[in-house]
C-alpha cells in the first residue's frame, strides 16, 4: 500500500494537471482536511487507489452535490427539526484510527455504555469490539469470519469490504454501483456518492441460496466503514441473501453525521431479504448529542419474480431519516417492508417506504409499527405508487402508532398514487395511546407498570419481529425494552 | 335435459376436469358428490360462466343450447341459476333492487312487461314470508353482514323468485345448521317440477336426506368415476371417497 | 406586464365598485389581503398541499371580475338546480351578485338574513372579525384572493336557541358567455347557541364557459349549536372551481358537512375545520365524480384543538375517462386535546385505465389519549359482485352501474334528507348518462 506522502503527491499530481488552483492546504498524515472541496474528494478517492471511472463518479456526484444540493439546503418536507448542517465543519475522510488511539480496555469506556452491553447480554469480547478497543491477537470473531469466507468462496459469493470490491470486482461494481440509488438522488445521496469511505459488497451468482445469514457484524468493525456508509447488494438470478445490518449493540461513534446509501438488486426469481437494527446513540435526555441518521436505501426487483423484502427496528439515532424502497420493475415482483421505530426522550424520526409498481402483477406489503415516548417525534411517510402498466397490482398498508406520552407525536403521512383500474390498494393506520385495560390486565396478573408495557409494546410489533431472523428477533425484544426505559411516568 | 359432454376445464393453466359427462334429464334431481379438490366448484363456476374456467373441450347442452357460447348473465336468463357456496357481499345494492333488476332483465329477455316496484314488493315480501325470512331483510344490502344461514336463505329467496329451470346448487349446504339446512331442502323442494332440472353439488350426504335425489354421481379427478341410486350417497357416507379415488386414478 | 401586476391593475379598476368602498377598515382589509396574494402568487405544485393539483392554467393571465350586465338568467332556467319540496328560501346569487328578483322573499324569516354586499354596504359587518384576518400562507393564496376581490354572497345568522323551519338554499350561477372571469362569492353563516340551521350550498354554471369560481365560506358554530351544509358543485367541464368552506366549531356544537363534486374541468373543495371547543362534532361526507379529464380535489383540514372532540370523514370518488381525483385529508391533534376521537376513510373506484386517483390521508397527534384511525382504499369494481350479478341475469353494463350507484348513493341516504338525496340521485344518474356517452 502506497504511504501518505505518495498518495499525496499523486493527488496533488492530478489537481496541478487538471485545475492550476484547489487543493494546497496542509494535510495531517491520516485524514483529509477539514471541510469540502474537489481536492477532498480526489484525495479520498487516490488514498483508495480507485480506477478513474470510479473518481469520475465520485466528482460528479461532489459537482451534482455543489451545484444543486448545497444552496437548496437540506430537504424540509420530513418532520424533522435540527439545525443546519455545516459540512463544512467536517471531516470527510479519516483513516482508520490506529490501536494506539483506542481505549486500551473496558475500564476506558463510558460506563453508560457498558450498562446497556449488560443489559443487552453482550457476550464480553463483543463488547471490547463495539466499544472499539484495541485488541492484539486475533480473536474468536475473527476466524469465525474466516472460516465464514471460505464457506462463501465455495459457492462463488463474494462478500467484502467496497474498496476491495472495487479493486478485485471492478467489473460488477461498475454494473450497478449508483444504478438504484443514482449519485443525484438526493443531497445525502449525493453527499454519500462523493465521499463515501466504505461498506458492503455482496454478489450472489445466479440459482445460488446463500448458506447463511450475511452480516456486517461477522465483517468485523475494524475495517470502520464510518459516516458514509455504502452497500450494494446483487443477487443473480434465481439465487437468494439474507443480509443483517448492524447489530442491537449502541455502537460508540463520534460523527454526528451519518448518510449511508444501500442499493440492492434482484434479477430474475431472485430474494433479497435486508435486516437492519438501528441503535446508534440516540442524545441524552434532555435532547443533546446523538446521531444524525440521513440514509438512502432502495431495492431494485429488476427481475420477473423477484422480491426484495425489507425489515427494520429503528432505536437509536437523535435524526432518523429513512426510506427503504423497491422498486418493482420485473413482472410479478413483490416488496416488502416491515418496521418498528421507537423513539423516546427528543428523538425524532420521519421514516417510511415507497413501493413504487412498474411491472405487471406486483404485489407489495408494508407494516410499520411505531412508538412515541417522552418529547419524541415519530412520523410514518409512506409512497405506493401504481404505475400505468403495472396491472393487477396489489399494496397492502398497515400502520400503526402507539402513544405511551403526552408529549409525544405520532404522524402518519401516506401518500397513494394509482395510475391503473386494475389495481387494487388498501391503507390502514391507527393511532391510540397503550390501552388502559391492557395494562390493568397485566398488572391484576401481578407484572409490574413497565413490564406490562413492554409485554404489549412487544405484542404491538410481533409481526414485524417475526419477520426478523430469530436471534435478531430475540435481541431487538430486549433492545426495545432498554430504549422505553424510563419512558413510564 | 342437461347433457355435459367431453368437458375439459383448465383453471390458471392447470387442467381440473378432464372429459366430464353427464346427463339430467328433465324433471331429475341429481347429486353430483367428490372429495375437496375433485373439481365439484369448477364445475359450477364454468356452467355459470365464471370469468377465468376455460373450457378448452367439449360441451354443456341445455334444451340443446350450448351453455359454453353465453354470456352468464344470458345463461341466467335461459333458466340457469346458481346458487352460490359463498354468496357475494354487494355494497350498496338492497335485496329489493338488486332481485327487481334481475326479475325484470329475465323478463324482458322473454319479451313480456317489467314488473313495477309496488308490484315486485308484494312479490318479494310473499316470497319472503313464505321462506320465514324477516320484511326487514329485503331492504338490507346484498348478502352484507348476513350470517351464513341468511345469505342461504337469501339464495332461496332468489331461486323462489326468478324460477329458474335449471338449478345448480354448489355446496349450499355447507356450514349450515339444521334449521338452515330444511329452509335450504324445503325452498329446492318446493322448485322440484317436471320441467325442471336440479343438480346438487355437495361434500357430505346430510342435504341428501331432505333433497332426496333421483341419481348420484361421483366426482373424482375431473370425471365423473361412478353413478347409481341415492343409496350411493350412503355407501360413500360410509366408505369415504377413498376407492373411487383409486378408480379414478 | 406580470399575471400579478394584471391583478393588481384589475383591483385598481374594480375597487371603487365593489361593496363597502366607503368604509376605511374594509378597503385596507382588501389591499391587505391583494398583498398577500401578490407576494404569494397562484399556488403551485411546489406547496405541500398543492401537490396534486397544478393551477397553472390560472397562471397564465388575470381573470377579470365576471360581468353583471345583459345577464339573461330567469328562475325557469334554474329549475334543475332547485330541488322541489325544499321550502322557499332560495338564495341566487348570479356572477358572483345577489339577484332579488329571482330569490325568495327573506322578510318574514325568523333569521338574520342579508346579502353581504348590502351587509358591507350598510354597515352590518362593521369589522373584519367576521372576514377573518388576512392568511399570510402561500396555500392560502387563493383566500387572500378572495377577500381582495369578495363580491357578494350571504350571511345569515341563526338566533340563539332556535331551530330553523328548512334549509337556507344559496345557489351561485355563472351565466352564459362568463368566459375567461372570475367571480368571488364570499359567504358568512353564524350558529349562535343551541340553534339548529341547515344549509345547501350550490354552485352551478348555466353554459360550458371557461370560467374561474372562487368561493369562500365560513361558518361558525356557537357552543351547543348544530349546522348541517351541503355543499353541490356542478360547474361547467371547461370551469376552474376552487372553494373552501372554513369551519369554526364551539364547545358541545356538531357540524355535518356533505360535499358533494361532480363538476368543474379543475375542482378543489378545501374544508378546515377547527373543533376550538370541548365535546364539538365533525362529520364529513364527500362524493366526487370524475369522467373526460376533470381533475377533482378534496382537500380536508380538521384541527382538533380542545379534548374530547370526535370528528368523522367518509370520501367517496369514482374516477372514469382520464379523470383524475384528489383527497388530501389531515387530521391535526393539538398537545393536550385529550380524548379525542377521529375517523377518516377515502374509497375510490377507478373505471378507466386512464383514469388517475392520488389520495393522502394524514394523521398528526401530538396528545395521547386518543382514537385515530384512517383507511384508503383504491381498486376497480368488484368482479366476484360482477359475477355474482351476471349469473342472477343482470347484464354488466346494468351491475356495473348498479354498483356504482349502490357506492355512492349509500352515502347519500344514511346523511340526507329524502328530497336532497333524491334531487343528488338525479344528478348521478345524469351523470351515469354523461358517463356512457363518452
Amino acid at each position: 500500500m502506497a504511504t501518505d506522502t505518495d498518495t499525496l503527491a499523486a493527488t496533488q499530481r492530478l489537481v496541478d494537471s487538471e485545475y492550476g488552483y484547489g487543493f494546497v492546504t496542509e494535510v495531517e498524515e491520516d485524514r483529509a482536511p477539514k471541510g469540502l472541496n474537489e481536492g477532498v474528494v480526489r484525495y479520498i478517492s487516490a488514498k483508495k487507489e480507485e480506477p478513474q471511472w470510479l473518481l469520475d463518479w465520485r466528482l460528479r456526484a461532489f459537482r451534482a452535490w455543489e451545484e444543486r444540493y448545497l444552496p437548496a439546503g437540506d430537504p424540509t418536507w420530513a418532520k424533522l427539526r435540527y439545525p443546519p448542517i455545516n459540512y463544512q465543519d467536517a471531516f470527510y475522510y479519516a483513516a482508520p484510527k490506529s490501536q494506539a488511539d483506542r481505549p486500551r480496555s473496558l475500564d476506558e469506556v463510558d460506563p453508560e455504555l457498558l450498562k446497556t452491553y449488560d443489559k443487552l447480554g453482550i457476550p464480553l469480547h463483543e463488547r471490547e469490539v463495539l466499544a472499539g478497543v484495541a485488541v492484539d491477537a486475533v480473536f474468536d470473531s475473527v476466524s469465525v469470519a474466516t472460516t465464514y469466507k471460505a464457506a462463501l468462496a465455495e459457492k462463488g459469493i463474494i462478500f467484502c469490504a467496497m474498496s476491495e470490491a472495487v479493486r478485485e470486482h471492478s467489473d460488477l461494481v461498475k454494473k450497478y454501483l449508483g444504478t438504484v440509488v443514482p449519485y443525484s438522488d438526493n443531497s445525502f445521496a449525493t453527499l454519500n456518492s462523493a465521499v463515501f469511505s466504505d461498506g458492503t459488497f455482496v454478489y450472489v451468482p445466479p440459482g445460488v441460496r446463500c448458506p447463511m445469514e450475511l452480516s456486517t457484524y461477522f465483517r468485523i468493525n475494524a475495517e470502520n466503514t464510518g459516516q458514509f456508509e455504502r452497500t450494494l447488494v446483487i443477487a443473480d438470478k434465481g439465487s437468494y441473501v439474507s443480509y443483517l445490518e448492524g447489530c442491537t449493540a449502541p455502537m460508540r461513534d463520534e460523527n454526528q453525521l451519518h448518510a449511508a446509501v444501500v442499493e440492492l438488486v434482484a434479477l430474475d426469481d431472485a430474494e433479497i431479504k435486508y435486516s437492519t437494527v438501528q441503535n446508534w446513540y440516540p442524545g441524552n435526555k434532555h435532547g443533546e448529542g446523538g446521531i444524525y441518521n440521513f440514509v438512502t436505501k432502495r431495492g431494485a426487483c429488476r427481475g420477473r419474480n423477484s422480491k426484495i423484502s425489507w425489515t427494520q427496528v429503528e432505536t437509536g439515532s437523535a435524526i432518523t431519516w429513512k426510506y427503504p424502497s423497491c422498486i418493482l420493475q420485473g413482472d410479478n415482483s413483490v416488496g416488502e417492508f416491515y418496521s418498528v421505530a421507537v423513539t423516546n426522550n427528543y428523538q425524532q424520526a420521519d421514516t417510511g417506504t415507497k413501493m413504487i409498481h412498474i411491472g405487471a402483477n406486483t404485489r407489495s406489503t408494508i407494516i410499520s409499527k411505531s412508538i412515541s415516548a417522552g418529547h419524541a417525534q415519530n412520523t410514518y411517510r409512506g409512497l405506493v405508487r401504481i404505475q400505468p402498466r403495472a396491472h393487477s397490482a396489489r399494496n397492502f398498508t398497515q400502520c400503526d402508532g402507539l402513544l405511551l406520552g403526552d408529549r409525544c407525536g405520532a404522524h402518519t403521512v401516506p401518500y397513494i398514487e394509482v395510475k391503473n383500474s386494475g389495481a387494487r390498494v388498501e391503507h390502514e393506520a391507527s393511532t391510540s395511546r397503550i390501552s388502559d385495560d391492557q395494562l390493568f390486565y397485566c398488572m391484576q396478573r401481578g407484572l409490574g407498570a413497565e413490564d406490562g408495557v413492554n409485554l404489549i409494546v412487544n405484542g404491538f410489533c410481533k409481526v414485524v419481529f417475526q419477520s426478523l431472523p430469530m436471534e435478531f428477533a430475540v435481541e431487538a425484544q430486549k433492545l426495545l425494552e432498554v430504549s422505553l426505559e424510563g419512558s413510564i411516568g | 335435459m342437461l347433457e355435459i359432454k367431453g368437458l375439459h376445464v383448465s383453471v390458471q393453466g392447470s387442467v381440473i376436469l378432464n372429459g366430464l359427462d353427464l346427463t339430467v334429464p328433465e324433471g331429475e334431481v341429481h347429486a353430483i358428490m367428490g372429495p375437496n379438490g375433485s373439481g365439484k366448484s369448477t364445475l359450477s363456476y364454468t356452467m355459470a360462466g365464471r370469468e377465468g374456467y376455460v373450457a378448452t373441450d367439449g360441451q354443456i347442452l341445455y334444451r340443446g343450447v350450448n351453455l359454453l357460447k353465453m354470456s352468464p348473465e344470458d345463461r341466467a336468463r335461459e333458466g340457469m341459476f346458481m346458487a352460490f357456496q359463498y354468496p357475494v357481499e354487494i355494497p350498496g345494492v338492497s335485496v329489493l333492487y338488486f332481485l327487481k333488476a334481475a326479475l325484470n332483465a329475465h323478463r324482458k329477455h322473454r319479451g313480456e312487461k317489467e314488473v313495477d316496484a309496488i308490484e315486485f314488493l308484494k312479490l318479494a315480501r310473499s316470497n319472503a314470508d313464505t321462506l320465514g325470512m324477516d320484511h326487514e331483510m329485503l331492504n338490507r344490502q346484498v348478502n352484507m353482514g348476513f350470517s351464513g344461514g341468511e345469505k342461504k336463505r337469501c339464495e332461496i329467496l332468489q331461486m323462489a323468485i326468478l324460477q329458474p329451470q335449471l338449478l345448480v346448487l354448489d355446496e349450499t349446504d355447507s356450514g349450515l345448521d339444521i334449521d338452515a339446512l330444511k329452509v335450504v331442502a324445503k325452498g329446492v323442494n318446493n322448485l322440484r317440477s317436471e320441467n325442471r332440472t336440479i343438480l346438487l353439488i355437495t361434500h357430505y350426504q346430510r342435504l341428501l336426506s331432505h333433497v332426496v335425489p333421483d341419481k348420484v354421481h361421483v366426482l373424482s379427478g375431473g370425471r365423473i368415476v361412478a353413478s347409481g341410486g341415492k343409496d350411493l350417497a350412503l355407501t360413500l357416507e360410509r366408505k369415504g371417497y377413498a376407492e373411487f379415488s383409486t378408480e379414478a386414478a | 406586464m406580470t399575471l400579478l401586476d394584471d391583478y393588481a391593475e384589475e383591483f385598481l379598476s374594480v375597487a371603487s365598485h365593489l361593496p363597502g368602498y366607503e368604509r376605511n377598515w374594509l378597503n385596507e382589509h382588501r389591499q391587505a389581503s391583494l398583498q398577500i396574494f401578490l407576494e404569494n402568487g397562484i399556488p403551485t405544485p411546489q406547496l405541500e398541499s398543492w401537490k396534486y393539483t397544478n393551477l397553472h392554467v390560472l397562471g397564465q393571465r388575470a381573470l377579470p371580475l365576471a360581468s353583471t350586465e345583459c345577464l339573461h338568467v330567469d328562475r325557469k332556467s334554474l329549475k334543475p338546480f332547485l330541488p322541489e319540496g325544499l321550502g322557499e328560501r332560495t338564495l341566487v346569487f348570479v356572477n358572483g351578485w345577489f339577484r332579488c328578483d329571482l330569490s325568495d322573499d327573506m322578510d318574514g324569516a325568523e333569521e338574520t338574513v342579508t346579502s353581504l354586499a348590502s351587509a358591507l354596504h350598510e354597515g352590518q359587518l362593521d369589522s373584519h372579525v367576521l372576514l377573518g384576518s388576512p392568511a399570510p400562507e402561500p396555500e392560502r393564496a387563493l383566500h387572500s384572493l378572495n377577500s381582495a376581490f369578495m363580491t357578494d354572497g350571504a350571511v345569515i345568522r341563526f338566533a340563539k336557541g332556535k331551530q330553523s323551519e328548512g334549509p337556507y338554499h344559496l345557489v351561485f350561477v355563472t351565466a352564459p358567455g362568463a368566459d375567461a372571469a372570475a367571480t368571488h362569492p364570499r359567504n358568512i353563516v353564524i350558529a349562535e347557541r343551541d340553534s339548529v340551521a341547515e344549509i345547501v350550498e350550490t354552485h352551478v354554471g348555466l353554459d360550458e364557459g371557461a370560467y374561474w369560481s372562487n368561493s369562500y365560506t365560513s361558518i361558525f358554530l356557537e357552543s351547543g349549536s348544530h349546522v348541517r351544509h351541503h355543499r353541490f358543485q356542478g360547474d361547467s367541464l371547461l370551469a376552474h372551481h376552487i372553494g373552501t368552506t372554513l369551519v369554526e366549531i364551539g364547545t358541545g356544537a356538531k357540524y355535518e358537512g356533505f360535499t358533494v363534486s361532480i363538476g368543474g374541468k379543475l375542482a378543489r373543495h378545501e374544508i378546515s375545520a377547527h373543533l376550538t371547543g370541548t365535546d364539538a362534532g365533525c362529520d364529513l361526507t364527500g362524493i366526487y365524480l370524475g369522467y373526460c379529464s376533470q381533475h377533482i380535489d378534496n382537500t380536508v383540514q380538521i384541527h382538533h384543538l380542545a379534548p374530547h372532540g370526535r370528528s368523522r370523514q367518509v370520501y367517496r370518488g369514482v374516477l372514469d375517462g382520464e379523470a383524475r381525483g384528489v383527497f388530501q385529508g389531515k387530521v391535526v391533534v393539538a398537545p393536550d386535546a385529550q380524548g379525542v376521537d377521529a375517523h377518516q376513510l377515502n374509497q375510490n373506484l377507478i373505471l378507466s385505465s386512464s383514469a388517475e386517483i392520488d389520495t393522502k390521508p394524514e394523521l398528526e397527534i401530538n396528545a395521547n389519549d386518543v382514537k385515530c384511525t384512517h383507511g384508503a382504499t383504491v381498486g376497480a369494481l368488484d368482479e366476484e359482485a360482477l359475477f355474482y350479478m351476471q349469473s342472477r341475469g343482470i347484464s354488466r353494463g346494468t351491475a356495473t352501474d348498479m354498483l356504482i350507484d349502490g357506492f355512492i348513493n349509500e352515502l347519500c341516504r344514511e346523511s340526507l334528507s329524502p328530497v336532497l338525496s333524491e334531487w343528488l340521485g338525479s344528478m348521478f344518474a345524469s351523470w351515469m348518462m354523461k358517463r356512457h356517452e363518452q
